[in-house]
Parts: C-alpha cells; sequence; structure tokens
C-alpha cells in the first residue's frame, strides 16, 4: 500500500473501511477483516494521490429517532 | 385497555426501525487528501464502489487525518509542515469543506497520523509518530481549544509502518495496515 491511508468503522455493521494512496499506493477502498489482515477491494477512488483520511458520519442518535418516533405517535390522526 | 394503549407505541416502534436501519446503513462516508492545490480536499466516498467525488477544498495543506466527534462536527489534523497551522486541530464543514482553526494541538512534529473519536466516553484522540524513532504517540485532544495532552506510554511498532490509520471501535484501538 501506499505512504498515506485513511481507515474508518461503519458505526452500525462495525465493518472497517481503508483508503489507500499515497506514493505507490494502489487509490482504492478496501474491506478490512480485523481477524485475519485480509483487505478486499471495493473499487478505485479515482482520487489523484488517494486518501489521508476516513470518515463515516455517525449514526443518528437514539434520542433522535426515538423523538422522531414519538412524534409520528402523537402525530397519527385518530379515527 | 393496557394492551390497547400500548399498541401505538409499538407499531411507532417497528416505524422507527424501519426508518432508522436504512438510514443507518446509508451512513454517508467522507474521505479526505493529504494536500491538494488549494489545500487537502474533502471528498464523499460510495462506501459500495469506492468512487469518490463531490470534491471541496479546505484551504488546509497536509491534513492527515479526518474524524466526526460529538455533535456531528468533524475535525481535522493537520501536520508539522502546514504552512498556516501547523499541528493543528481543525474543524471542517462537510456540506462546503470550510475549515476553521480550533487552536494548536502544541505538538511539534506531526508527521503522519490520525484522528479517532470514541462515542462511548466522548473522547477525541490523535496519533502521530516521532519520526525515524518507530514511535507513537496517542494523545487527547481539548475540542475548545486544540491542546493535546499525550498520554503516557509510547506504542513501539515496526519503524517502517506509518501511523497514518487508526481508528477507535468501542474502547479498542486498532492499527492500521498502511505497510501490510
Amino acid at each position: 500500500m501506499g505512504s498515506v491511508a485513511g481507515m474508518d468503522v461503519h458505526p452500525v455493521t462495525g465493518a472497517f473501511y481503508v483508503a489507500d494512496g499515497g506514493g505507490g499506493g494502489t487509490n482504492q477502498l478496501y474491506l478490512l477483516d480485523v481477524s485475519t489482515g485480509r483487505l478486499d477491494v471495493i473499487g478505485e477512488l479515482g482520487v489523484v494521490g488517494g486518501l489521508a483520511g476516513l470518515a463515516f458520519l455517525p449514526e443518528p442518535s437514539t434520542v433522535l429517532l426515538l423523538t422522531l418516533g414519538a412524534a409520528a405517535i402523537r402525530r397519527k390522526p385518530r379515527s | 385497555m393496557r394492551r390497547a394503549s400500548l399498541m401505538p407505541v409499538l407499531a411507532g416502534m417497528v416505524v422507527l426501525l424501519t426508518w432508522s436501519l436504512p438510514i443507518a446503513q446509508g451512513l454517508p462516508l467522507y474521505g479526505s487528501s493529504f494536500a491538494g492545490v488549494d489545500g487537502a480536499v474533502l471528498y464523499e466516498v460510495n462506501p459500495l464502489t469506492g468512487a469518490a467525488g463531490s470534491p471541496r477544498a479546505t484551504c488546509i495543506e497536509f491534513l492527515v487525518g479526518i474524524e466526526f466527534g460529538r455533535g456531528d462536527v468533524l475535525y481535522g489534523l493537520s501536520n508539522l509542515v502546514s504552512p498556516v497551522h501547523p499541528n493543528s486541530l481543525l474543524i471542517i464543514d462537510p456540506a462546503t469543506g470550510a475549515s476553521e482553526l480550533v487552536g494548536a494541538t502544541g505538538l511539534s512534529a506531526i508527521t503522519e497520523g490520525d484522528l479517532a473519536f470514541d462515542p462511548t466516553t466522548e473522547t477525541l484522540y490523535g496519533l502521530y509518530d516521532l519520526p525515524h524513532t518507530g514511535e507513537r504517540k496517542l494523545f487527547t485532544l481539548d475540542v475548545a481549544s486544540g491542546r493535546a495532552s499525550v498520554l503516557p506510554g509510547t506504542l513501539v511498532g515496526d519503524p517502517s509502518a506509518g501511523p497514518s490509520d487508526w481508528t477507535v471501535r468501542s474502547t479498542r484501538w486498532t492499527p492500521g495496515c498502511s505497510n501490510c
């Protein structure tokens, strides 16, 4: 892999994603199996120089979802 | 009567799960380059294909890592030769790429490294290497001032392996594989 790389964990699935770049890099996005170290190619990043950082936007907070759910229930028209 | 009153709640929970699962599985993935003409570039990355698009200049030269922290704030860490704000913590607007300084970390030798956020403790961590020694230092970051507090001990590993890609999973640190 190259001289720069980024990694992050999917907040819900727990899957590890790795982006590779820099000198000698493959310029690809991978899924990493942390139990074996195996990298499986997802696809080309298409970015010159690759990526040095990766970050998932965190999952919506439980509180927010409960609030939305409660609001949906309260808005349900009564027959 | 009691059972009947619970029905809307249960129905709401089903609706909630139905809504939230696809939202959670389709969480946006952002990637950042190390450098660029107008500084490092922030991209949206398709986790299914790997394709990076929607480039947004951050105007941060030599950005070693990004991570979302508390309140979905996107942080970036610059390295020691970043001309405007070296060795600093910055905030990046994911929608536009615009960046603003939080503050200098107080560290002097960030070459490669990364950021990671532990949601269980709401702690933003950083990692950097000590050049030519193979030693890595782990530190916490004050998101109000940008100041770093180096944690005791040193992570010692293969000197040829850079610490450019670390992450936090719950409370467990996982080493990257930039030279695997």
